[in-house]
């Protein structure tokens, strides 16, 4: 939580600022709006106020002056005949709106005189008194609700008093009438209401009035005039347009500022990203680089390895050429010591001695059983250079050829042989048919002397090779000494108890080899020997 | 009746000597040897120069040893095989070494058997004298076209 607030404050100046600056500016161009539109009310209020304000002074200004006129006249030539009294007294109500009716009260003289229409009842005598008592003129009320009075001593007062008795919403109606229309006015005299038109209980809002005072004539306090706005005009004036410019400049703003903090925030992300990118640019090419330079070396060591399995192929090759070839040549001369050897016996057999004799035989032999050893290892070699052209044989049949041919040639004639089920092999024909001929050879070879020489071949599949056992009842041999099997010339049996040149079994591992497969053996003495073989299946493991 | 000529080509001083006794014992008195490449050319007239020695010009039957120095049996083989007068005689190919590479390649050449050397025939060479006695009986029968004879019967009595 310690970190959050700084992030804040940096994830969040710019767009609060936006805010703010939005909101201030909506704010005065709201107040410039309300300011504007406030004036415009006053204005026309105002203007409105002081044309009523001038009426009204100048209407009762104008009905005290005529009162005056009357008066002067009525203190100059005394009182008229009743009939023509009436008639100038009636023409002053009836062109003065709001005088209700005028009375002479003159107790010296002739007592009280009304205009027609005469007051609906018969005058107060409290207000007659008391018009009596005054001294000078005046202009007075609030008379009652509604009422006001003109008081003019006639003649200084010596010829009495004249009384003109309103109503000040008589005088009033007729000059609001035309001005005010549409506002609501109050007139207030002495404190106290006096007069309202329109909807008294229309509320504006507070600074929208204009109150001012109307002096009124004959030293009278004044009154005081106030205009407020109707209802349907504060409507029509004070549009919500600056609220709703207000609201909407509130919203834009912080829409603003959320647009500004989320392009910031975007701007953050593609920034972020641009500099993870070029990272992982970087890491990249440096990936690139080191799979180029392994890549390299790969290749340097995949040469290395190539070369020096060339050069190795190269050496067996070589190995393989030079046993051939001594082989080879190392049979004319043992070849050689064999003729001659015949050809002195046949010659001078005769001239030799018993002793002399078996020397001979035994160069002969020795030349025998040298160039048996040399047949052996041209076999050997020509099966390790032959080439291995594989196809599938038919394992059985294929044996019991071999085993009728190797009979023949040992002369086992009683021998027996014995082939379980066995899985197609996979193998080059002659170098198929040169392992079991070895084998067969073998088992009828230290078979020799039992009752009855037994011979079998079985075999079974595994997933990737096929395995083939060839077991005899021959004398087998001691396990301890079953890793020199399958070693060139390597034999456990002396030429004595068993002939033989120690190739046979070497070159059955070989040929076994090169095709990809194993050779083992098992075996107890006297109890016969196994000798198993291993062929990879077609598709599986190769040579 | 022509004489019944034999040519050994051979430069193994053994081989030859048992090859001429068992040819002795077999009663072909006229045996010649050349004991290399060269020495065979020019005595079958060969190649170009030809020297008068003692052996036979148109032998019945040749026994060719294949590995000898500078001029090898093969090439003797294809310069007898590929002169008219030279093409007919049968020549028997006689090897320490019976690789298949080898016994193909003399056939393809035009020779008649292939031998390999043996050294248990008693009397040792005695298998030469039953070639030599093959080749020449069946050249001396009566044949159906003159030329063709020799070249015909290749391989089909011999004991390869």
């Amino acid at each position: 939580m310690f970190h959050r607030f700084p992030s804040l404050l940096r994830d969040l100046w710019l767009p609060a600022l936006v805010a703010l600056g939005g909101v201030a500016v909506t704010l005065v161009a709201w107040s410039l709006l309300v300011a504007q539109q406030r004036a415009h009310a006053m204005g026309q209020l105002r203007s409105v106020a002081d044309k009523d304000r001038i009426a009204i002074h100048t209407a009762v200004d104008a009905q005290v002056s005529a009162l005056g006129n009357l008066e002067r006249f009525w203190g100059r030539f005394g009182p008229q005949p009743l009939p023509e009294w009436r008639f100038d007294a009636n023409m002053i109500v009836e062109n003065s709106p709001g005088i209700r009716w005028i009375a002479w009260v003159d107790p010296s003289g002739g007592g009280y005189r009304f205009t027609a229409p005469a007051p609906t009842s018969e005058p107060e005598p409290e207000r007659l008194e008391r018009a009596l008592r005054a001294s000078a003129p005046a202009f007075r009320g609030p008379v009652g609700d509604d009422g006001y009075e003109v008081v003019l001593p006639v003649g200084g007062g010596e010829k009495g008093v004249l009384l003109a008795v309103g109503s000040l919403s008589e005088l009033l109606d007729p000059v609001l009438r035309d001005g005010a229309a549409g506002h609501v006015v109050e007139v207030s005299w002495n404190g106290r209401r006096v007069y309202h038109s329109g909807d008294a209980d229309a509320h504006g809002p507070a600074w929208w009035r204009s109150e001012g005072p109307v002096a009124l004539p004959l030293g009278s306090s004044s009154w005081t005039v106030v205009h407020r706005p109707s209802g349907e005009q504060v409507a029509a004036m004070l549009t919500p347009l600056p609220h709703a410019m207000l609201a909407g400049g509130v919203l834009f703003s912080v829409l603003l500022a959320a647009l500004v903090h989320q392009v910031r925030l975007n701007q953050r992300t593609i920034r972020f990203l641009g500099a993870s990118n070029r990272a992982l640019d970087v890491r990249v090419r440096e990936a690139a680089e080191k799979d180029a330079a392994l890549r390299e070396l790969n290749q340097e060591l995949e040469l290395r390895v190539e070369h020096r399995t060339a050069e190795l192929a190269e050496a067996v090759e070589e190995l393989e050429a030079f046993n051939y070839s001594v082989s080879h040549d190392l049979r004319s001369p043992i070849g050689a010591i064999l003729n001659f050897a015949a050809l002195l016996e046949e010659d001078y057999g005769v001239r030799l001695d018993d002793a002399g004799r078996e020397m001979l035989s035994r160069v002969s032999a020795s030349a025998e059983s040298a160039l048996e050893l040399l047949e052996g290892l041209l076999q050997l070699s020509r099966a390790t250079r032959a080439q291995v052209e594989p196809v599938e044989i038919d394992m059985a049949a294929l044996a019991r050829g071999v085993f009728a041919e190797v009979v023949a040639a040992d002369g086992a004639e009683d021998a027996e042989l014995s082939v379980g089920w066995l899985p197609t092999a996979f193998a080059d024909r002659a170098l198929l048919t040169n392992v079991l001929s070895n084998l067969f050879g073998n088992a009828l070879k230290y078979s020799r002397g039992r009752d009855k020489q037994r011979v079998a071949l079985t075999g079974s599949e595994g997933a990737d090779e096929c395995v083939y056992a060839v077991s005899d009842n021959g004398v087998g041999f001691d396990m301890r000494f079953s890793s020199k099997l399958f070693g060139v010339f390597e034999r456990l049996h002396t030429d004595e108890e068993f002939q033989g040149s120690g190739v046979g079994l070497a070159m059955v591992a070989r040929i076994v080899r090169r095709h990809g497969g194993r050779v083992w053996a098992e075996g107890r003495v006297d109890h016969g020997a196994t000798f198993w073989f291993s062929l990879p299946k077609p598709g599986g493991r190769r040579p | 009746m022509r004489r019944r000529e034999i040519l050994i080509v051979d430069d193994n001083p053994n081989d030859v000597a048992i090859a001429l006794r068992a040819l002795d014992r077999a009663g072909f008195d006229a045996v010649g040897v050349a004991r290399s490449g060269e020495e065979a050319l020019r005595s079958l007239a060969l190649g170009g120069e030809s020297d008068a020695s003692s052996l036979p010009e148109r032998p019945s039957v040749i026994f060719l040893d294949l590995k000898m120095p500078r001029v090898d049996g093969w090439e003797v083989l294809r310069e007898i095989r590929g002169n008219r007068r030279t093409r007919s005689i049968p020549v028997v190919i006689l090897s320490s070494s019976d690789h298949p590479d080898d016994v193909r390649r003399c056939y393809e050449l035009g020779a008649n058997s292939f031998l390999k050397k043996r050294f248990d025939a008693r009397p040792p060479g005695s298998y030469l004298a039953d070639a030599a006695r093959y080749w020449i009986q069946l050249n001396e029968a009566p044949r159906p076209r003159r030329d063709d004879a020799a070249s015909d019967p290749r391989g089909a009595g011999g004991p390869a």
